[in-house]
């Protein structure tokens, strides 16, 4: 069946793709200038304790050996120890993980529903007040990086108009729900535990706001432009003919088709989010991935640099899968096509 | 031999030429471009913003705050008729300050931009060209490789790994951009190559050369220019994501990003330190997408 | 045959503008046209001159937003569809009226399979009549029912195929049959087959005969083939640059045509029996943004009298069945 060798083509490029990154990691960081031992120790440490410590970061073999045991420990799970936090890597990943996770995942359902129900209004109002309003905040939200609105949401609300939280995911003094999926929205959910998941809630909408917002605005323009170059096209007005009423044809028939381009640059801009966290947990004290990954570049924390970008990478092309198969699940021309163009 | 290929090559040149048509057609070009309003007002923000960049040393009200300067005195002053966004706690002036740092956003979406471009197109074509070759293989899996990081992730843990200089925050950046024009290149550069005229052009003789500046490159280039106008945007964006972080200009020397971080923290008592250096970065990406968006009125045909 | 007196549809000087940068492309400029019930009206023209304008404006499904009625009443059964409300437009495009599409590739959905799209036709035609077909079972049988009458192979298995794969006269029936369902009284088909081969064109002209004969229905036949019109209509209608300039049964319009454009299109048809081919008629089609001021055959035409460029002519009984718009034809 065509899709299935789809999809096989396209995993064995991911896993490809994978490995590809982990080599150029590895080579990015062990290319960097400065001896990480010894500044993982500082400098009144005694050479002979750095060169211990050399010695079991394998520092002192040949690079190619260094890569071999690298990925055979990542198979494990075992990525080395940070130098900073001083315990295993995956465990610091494990911790926080799943905050970024949340965050992104919030960021993207957002990013999702808002831009489809912007562009459907551009769209259908086309030329409007509405239309041409929603164009100019679309201009002005694109330009927006996401750590400037991130700023100005913490300089609103948190202090001029303080009705929403904007540090950390849980208010001091909460207790958190055991951690089933580490989403703290999921597990309060799960436990029942109302008043967690209402406060969860509160702290992860702000940085989830400032995280999506410019992606929500650009895919609202692609998908109203997909939307009106659809609108003029002979099927639709063929369907209205048959007597179609209007509001199916609106949500069946000019939907399905016009989505197929926002959805592959949805896939695109979830990279993004993931990327941009970066920023936004730094500002909003959120204790994710990202922040942990930038304090170890900054501190030039090889394992964990290392360890969070494939994570990263993994996770990126994950998703791009996922969107490939729901591109294919929605444009049957790409399943069943005979000739698979790249 | 080669010397009665020339009459052939000049026939072959004819067939496609478009530089020159961009300069024989400026008035037609304009009209494209002017249609929509907003990319003059684009183009006016980003004529604006390079003409201050380029002059800032002589224009600005305090050129010495932009070095190593400090004077408690006046530090902390919010926006007046004298220091009109205000002062930092060293006593700087931040306007001054904002308009310098232009210069270094500018010259690293130039430089990001001039070094990232010509590779990423040149692997594009040859990749394109000799589609469904180890050549093509290779290529495009290490662009896949290198696509399959956000750009932001990629460029931060090289900059990271670097010591924090602008010239180093713009190799990162230029790292992490090449490939996707490889990308763009290689899908436009696979179609032309069926189409007819290169066909006739190998059937005449030319060069794989030949056929590659000058058959196909041409007719790729009008997305490659609407591109890398959008990117500069983009450039700038992620240099100010850059030095946010510390990564690229280090102080004394002002940068957007880094304006913006330091002020963040005197928020809301000392709001001016962080909102105009945030105005100026929202400021500038807006122009150049702006501009970005008429650009691409302009090269795209058949757009009404 | 089997034509009524009872007036069907009823075009009474319609004129539809085009809004573009720059102005109005006034396209139609006072089309009159009418169809009894039960007969089959020819509309011959060349490509451009507002045919498939004036079919689309008897549904109302010109481009939404761009085009602009100023004048002219469309009466269906005695109603003005342009008054029509939302409803009452509804129930005329799912029971009455329905129009098959040139290009049967673009009138497809891409993405959506034939099932679903026939499904949907069939049960909202339906539903307007509250014979209430919701049940999928029922649905899926009226689809196969229906995809039997346009004779395609193996019914069962097209509902899962997509547009793509069918070829082109396969989807033209597939037109069709969505086209039968939804319309009981007037077939509008616009240049059937034009975009295939000869020998399927005329495979779903026959098609549409026989429907048309079995089921009593009204067609207005679209086409750029003389020969076509000829075999296939009770009435000719002859358009040029967005109004009708003669109308005739064949054989009259055959025998005796009167209007200049009418003679030019007959004479350029090349003959077997000898002849040659003929020169055809110079000129082109007037632009639809500054259109002449009068009759707007009249830069092309051979003759002229001062009148033509005045005002256009309106369309006068010449003889019995037969109507001309021509200042020249009027004694």
């Amino acid at each position: 069946m065509k899709l299935g060798s789809f999809l096989l083509k396209r995993l064995l490029l991911s896993i490809f793709v994978i490995f590809g990154l982990s080599i150029i990691i590895f080579i990015i960081a062990r290319v960097v200038p400065g001896d990480p031992a010894r500044m993982a120790l500082g400098p009144r440490v005694s050479e002979e304790v750095v060169q211990r410590l050399r010695h079991e970061m394998y520092l002192d073999k040949p690079l190619s050996k260094q890569y071999f045991y690298w990925i055979r420990g990542s198979f494990s799970g075992d990525f080395g120890r940070s130098l900073v936090t001083k315990r295993a890597v995956s465990e610091d990943i494990k911790e926080y993980l799943p905050a970024t996770m949340e965050l992104a995942i919030f960021a993207a359902t957002l990013m999702v529903i808002f831009s489809v129900l912007l562009g459907t209004l551009s769209a259908q109002y086309k030329d409007t007040w509405v239309d041409n309003l929603i164009r100019m905040v679309s201009y002005l939200a694109m330009s927006i990086p996401a750590f400037v609105s991130a700023t100005i949401f913490m300089l609103l609300f948190g202090y001029y108009w303080p009705i929403l939280p904007v540090l950390g995911r849980m208010s001091p003094g909460m207790s958190y729900p055991t951690s089933i999926t580490g989403l703290l929205t999921l597990d309060s959910l799960i436990q029942g535990n109302f008043v967690a998941f209402w406060d969860a809630l509160k702290h992860l909408f702000l940085p989830s706001v400032a995280l999506s917002l410019a992606h929500i605005f650009q895919n609202a323009r692609i998908t109203r432009s997909s939307m009106i170059e659809n609108m003029r096209k002979d099927f639709l007005s063929a369907e209205r003919g048959y007597g179609i009423p209007e509001r199916v044809i609106m949500f069946k028939y000019l939907l399905k088709p016009s989505l197929i381009p926002s959805v592959s640059i949805m896939g695109l801009g979830f990279g993004n989010l993931v990327a941009n966290a970066f920023l936004v947990e730094l500002i909003f004290n959120w204790p994710g991935i990202s922040r942990y990954g930038t304090n170890a570049m900054l501190s030039k924390d090889l394992n964990s640099i290392s360890a969070v970008i494939m994570v990263f990478g993994v996770i990126f092309v994950t998703v791009n899968i996922i969107v490939d198969i729901i591109v294919a699940f929605l444009d049957p021309r790409v399943r069943l096509s005979t000739s698979l163009g790249i | 031999m080669r010397n009665s290929n020339k009459p052939n090559n000049l026939i072959a040149i004819s067939l496609v030429r478009p530089k020159s048509i961009f300069w024989f057609n400026l008035e037609k070009n304009w009209y494209k471009f002017s249609r929509n309003r907003l990319s003059i007002v684009g183009l006016v923000i980003v004529a604006g913003i390079i003409i201050s960049a380029i002059f800032a040393p002589w224009i600005i009200p305090y050129p010495e705050h932009v070095g190593p300067f400090v004077d408690f005195e006046s530090g902390a002053q919010p926006p007046s008729l004298q220091h009109l966004f205000g002062t930092d706690i060293i006593g700087r002036d931040i306007f001054s300050r904002v308009i310098f740092a232009f210069r270094g956003a500018l010259i690293m979406a130039v430089v990001v931009l001039a070094l990232a471009v010509p590779p990423g197109v040149f692997l594009g074509l040859i990749a394109g060209y000799l589609q469904n070759t180890w050549i093509d293989t290779v290529i495009m899996r290490i662009t896949d490789v290198f696509l399959s990081i956000p750009p932001l992730i990629l460029a931060l843990a090289i900059a990271a790994m670097l010591k924090p200089t602008l010239m180093n925050a713009m190799i990162a950046v230029t790292i992490s951009w090449w490939p996707w024009y490889t990308r763009l290149v290689y899908g436009m550069a696979s179609s032309v190559r069926n189409e007819y005229f290169v066909i006739a052009a190998n059937l005449i003789g030319a060069s794989k050369f030949h056929i590659l500046l000058r058959e196909i490159l041409p007719n790729c280039l009008s997305p490659i220019f609407t591109k890398m106008a959008l990117d500069i945007g983009w450039v700038i964006l992620l240099g100010a994501s850059l030095s946010f972080l510390g990564l690229g200009e280090q102080p004394p020397i002002p940068a957007l990003g880094t304006m913006l971080s330091d002020g963040a923290k005197f928020m809301p008592t000392l709001w001016w330190m962080s909102v105009f250096p945030a105005l100026a970065i929202v400021l500038c990406i807006l122009g150049f997408n702006l501009m970005g968006d008429g650009i691409r009125d302009m090269l795209e045909k058949g757009r009404e | 045959m089997k034509t009524k007196e009872n007036i069907l549809l009823n075009i009474k000087d319609l004129h539809v503008w085009y809004r573009v940068y720059g102005g109005f492309l006034k396209v139609l400029n006072g089309v009159h046209l009418m169809v009894r019930e039960g007969e089959r009206v020819g509309l011959v023209g060349e490509a451009g001159c507002g045919k498939t304008t004036t079919m689309k404006s008897i549904l109302q499904i010109l481009p939404p937003g761009d085009f602009h009625i100023p004048r002219g009443q469309i009466f269906y059964k005695g109603q003005d569809v342009l008054k029509m409300s939302f409803k009452e437009l509804q129930r005329l495009r799912s029971r009455e009226i329905a129009m098959i599409f040139q290009d049967p590739t673009a009138a497809l959905n891409p993405v959506f399979i034939i099932g679903t799209q026939i499904g949907d036709v069939i049960k909202y035609s339906s539903a307007v009549l509250e014979e209430n077909v919701h049940q999928q079972e029922k649905i899926k049988m009226l689809s196969i029912k229906t995809l039997k009458e346009v004779s395609l192979p193996d019914p069962e298995r097209m509902l899962i195929n997509y547009s793509f794969q069918l070829s082109g006269g396969m989807k033209q029936r597939v037109c069709i049959a969505m086209a039968i369902c939804s319309a009981r009284n007037l077939l509008i088909a616009d240049e059937p087959g034009t975009s295939l081969d000869v020998t399927i064109q005329d495979q779903i002209m026959r098609l549409l005969n026989e429907l048309v004969e079995k089921r009593n229905t009204a067609i207005i036949l679209i086409t750029h083939s003389l020969a076509v019109a000829r075999e296939m209509t009770d009435r000719i209608y002859v358009m040029y640059a967005g109004t009708i300039v003669e109308t005739a049964t064949p054989e009259i319009l055959f025998k005796n045509p009167v209007h200049p454009y009418t003679k030019g299109l007959l004479a350029s048809v090349p003959k077997i029996s000898g002849g040659g081919i003929s020169n055809g008629i110079p000129g082109k089609l007037p632009s639809y943004l500054n259109p002449p001021s009068g009759c707007r055959f009249q830069p092309r035409c051979e003759q002229e009298s001062p009148i033509c460029s005045e005002k256009p002519p309106q369309l006068f009984e010449i003889e019995k069945n037969h109507l001309v718009a021509c200042y020249l034809t009027q004694r």
